[in-house]
């Protein structure tokens, strides 16, 4: 069991991995919730993120020629759905997250890149391929779902995470915390003052 | 219909500090559920020695689903008991099954619930909670029943409970059900609801040990509690900063919440004329409220001068409802409009609950919209034009826009998570240091911040501005989302020095159905639940909604 986290564990310690990570807190909480609604669809959201965060982003300094920051892209995708980013994108599978939502309210698409397929409709994801790509090009969206069989709807149940991806995100989360002080000690929040 | 109350008015801490529990609040709404869904409860395991150590499991069914509260009572030395939300030991602890547990599912819990966030729990489990005595009431109630004597009721009524709980985890928290796992279940779907069972539970469970205690050692000349003595004692808590954030965090339930309660005083205000009953059922109300509020107790200063002035209103509403002001045509609404007049802050916001008493057939759906689907509206439209964006801002948040934000008072907290208790806490930000990490409560100076860019920005779509100032994201999505839930943000900057976090504490504790606050400090609070409420073995045998939250035991009794 102790290799299993339920989706508002998994939310709560992305955005917080993400807003460490340097994410504006908008963003970030955008984070958090892509990856609970990807791992819902049995999406691998946590790992995808955690490992997103390892490699070279456009967002960081001095990094402009790396790829695309896939949380930005997946923000600029949910802003406007004709955003598809073009060249290479860190994290594609980030972008599923907006479309699934949408597909919630009956807007089908289909997120593809080079190597992985992601219907997503109202019914559920059907996925196929290198889901978890650390980067891809060749990104597409196409706002009906083509993909074949039957869709697989989100289940709230918990999940395993992988260990090591999970103990990243925790140690990028760690750093939004404040270490105690003789006057934050006294200050306290509630009965133990 | 008459319209609801402005946003500017119902959304100030001020006012939210000074709510009261309604006939929506979380507690009333499940106990009439339980009620009208002819639920059943017992107590299919106790297996509790001699000093009150041991294991017991409670167990409501109804309406196709049944629950389980399963309890430890551990023997816990004197100097190990802390109100703290962060300890090693308690008195009790508790987790509710989805269901019922197996033998296999109690020996996991036994492994793991004692230890409470050192330990975990599974997707089975809804909610994981502890609680401690109440040092002074549990040992005067089990010395008096062993003695085969009835406590006393002054030192019940002084204290209120005999437990008081220090943390309620549920939704998902170490392990338990994620809150999706209720969607769609009949009453348990709903803000709180099950949280609210396990502690109605832990209620029983309390009152159930200290009378096994008390006959332990007094043997057969043991007294059981008198049923209306019992009915009295409450469920105590203790509610610290960690509370505060929700509103924040959650923005579409705190619209849900308010939203509710608004409209239901919409209706009632829209009622043409008051029926004999409903006045009738007002005064019994106001009289049942008046006698609990000569017991709420605090030893803070302005709380006490509040209560006071609750009282001197409560007593003037008396008097003008005597005087026949609900004879008249449209007469809820004028008596609204003279409580606006002639009450504070505290007496406008229980008459407020007391106009809703009487009308349950008018109001009670709307505990069925407090609700939210928070993920629904999450998307930023980025296709609006930022024109658009800019009268929402204006619109929603002129509240926040005049303020120097860079003067030392309207700045001069930061919220932040410790790093030692993983709990929020509140810092001095020009005393503390961390500010850096702050958590992003400051909406209303991150409104003011929207509107400097704004100002500059051109005419873009959002999409286009928000690409380049992606710090405006949290904010952004907030001004349009008020713009559709207009009691979606606290209207009060929550750094500003003279800022009471209570206030936060006091709305959602209200909403719940907590009664007897109590601060212990600008940032803490005591309260009590299910207080006059009935027992799981009474649930149909007194009036299912007659434990009116304002009366107490002693409404209660005249009921019977």
């Amino acid at each position: 069991m102790s290799g299993t986290r339920t989706l508002a564990e998994i939310r709560a310690t992305c955005t917080k991995a993400a807003r460490g990570a340097g994410c504006p807190w908008g963003l970030a909480e955008e984070a958090g919730l892509a990856v609970r609604v990807l791992e819902a669809h049995g999406l691998p959201g946590v790992s995808v993120l955690a490992r997103l965060f390892e490699g070279p982003r456009d967002c960081q300094p001095g990094c402009s020629a790396a790829p695309r920051c896939g949380l930005k892209a997946m923000a600029a995708l949910s802003d406007d759905p004709r955003a598809v980013p073009k060249g290479h994108v860190a994290a594609p599978l980030l972008l599923a997250a907006p479309l699934l939502m949408a597909a919630r309210k009956g807007a089908a698409a289909m997120l593809r890149w080079e190597g992985a397929d992601i219907g997503c409709s109202g019914g559920g994801v059907v996925a196929d391929g290198a889901l978890d790509a650390a980067i891809a090009e060749g990104l597409s969206v196409e706002t009906v779902a083509l993909g074949t069989g039957v869709p697989r709807p989100p289940d709230w149940r918990s999940r395993p995470v992988d260990p090591a991806h999970w103990a990243a995100l925790e140690a990028l989360a760690a750093r939004t915390l404040v270490p105690e002080t003789e006057a934050s000690r006294r200050a306290g929040a509630g009965p133990d003052t | 219909m008459t319209a609801l109350r402005s946003p500017d008015t119902v959304m100030r801490l001020a006012r939210m500090g000074a709510s009261h529990p309604t006939r929506l609040s979380f507690m009333r709404v499940l106990l009439r559920g339980l009620a009208d869904g002819g639920w059943t409860a017992d107590r299919p395991l106790w297996e509790v020695d001699g000093d009150g150590v041991g294991r017991a499991v409670y167990r409501v069914r109804g309406q196709g689903q049944t629950y389980s509260l399963v309890a430890f009572a551990h023997d816990l030395p004197d100097e190990l008991r802390s109100d703290r939300v962060i300890a090693e030991a308690w008195d009790a602890t508790f987790a509710l099954v989805d269901g019922e547990p197996s033998a296999e599912d109690l020996d996991r819990l036994a492994a793991n619930v004692p230890k409470q966030e050192a330990g975990r729990v599974s997707d089975r489990e809804l909610v994981l909670s502890r609680a401690n005595r109440s040092g002074r009431l549990w040992a005067h109630v089990v010395d008096r029943l062993a003695e085969g004597r009835q406590p006393d009721a002054a030192l019940i009524d002084e204290v209120g409970y005999l437990m008081r709980t220090t943390a309620v985890y549920g939704s998902g928290k170490f392990g338990a059900a994620d809150h999706e796992a209720l969607k769609g279940r009949a009453l348990m779907d709903g803000p709180f609801r099950a949280e609210m069972l396990a502690v109605w539970l832990i209620r029983a469970f309390v009152a159930d040990l200290a009378e096994h205690v008390a006959r332990v050692r007094g043997g057969a000349g043991a007294a059981r509690l008198d049923p209306a003595l019992r009915r009295s004692l409450g469920i105590g808590n203790a509610t610290g900063l960690g509370m505060a954030p929700f509103l924040v965090n959650h923005p579409d339930l705190l619209h849900a919440w308010i939203a509710a309660r608004e409209t239901a005083l919409g209706r009632v205000r829209d009622l043409p004329v008051a029926s004999a009953d409903s006045r009738a059922a007002f005064s019994r109300a106001l009289a049942g409220a008046q006698e609990a509020a000569l017991r709420w107790r605090t030893r803070d200063p302005v709380q006490a001068a509040k209560w006071d002035g609750l009282r001197r209103d409560m007593a003037r509403l008396s008097s003008h409802v005597a005087d026949g002001a609900l004879a008249g045509a449209a007469p809820w609404d004028a008596l609204w409009r003279w409580a606006e007049d002639s009450l504070g802050l505290e007496g406008q916001e229980m008459c407020l609950s007391l106009m809703l008493e009487p009308h349950g057939e008018l109001v009670d759906d709307l505990a069925d919209t407090m609700g939210a689907d928070e993920i629904a509206g999450f998307a930023i439209d980025g296709a609006i034009p930022l024109s658009l964006l800019r009268e929402m801002l204006s619109d929603g948040f002129g509240w926040a826009l005049g303020t120097d934000y860079a003067a030392a008072e309207a700045s001069a907290r930061f919220w932040y998570v410790s790093e030692a208790k993983l709990e929020p806490r509140l810092g001095e930000r020009y005393a503390e240091p961390g500010a850096e990490l702050e958590q992003p409560l400051d909406i209303a100076r991150a409104a003011a911040a929207l509107k400097r860019d704004l100002d500059g920005a051109g005419e873009a779509s959002v999409a286009g501005f928000l690409a380049a100032y992606p710090r405006h994201r949290r904010i952004v999505r907030r001004v349009q989302a008020l713009d559709r839930a207009p009691y979606r943000e606290i209207r009060d900057n929550l750094l500003s020095a003279d800022m009471r976090p209570i206030d936060m504490l006091r709305c959602k504790l209200a909403f719940f159905g907590a009664t007897n606050f109590d601060p212990r400090s600008d940032r803490w609070l005591r309260i009590t639940m299910y207080q006059g409420a009935p027992y799981p073995d009474e649930l149909h045998a007194i009036p299912a909604d007659g434990w009116l939250h304002h009366a107490g035991a002693r409404l209660a009794e005249a009921a019977e």
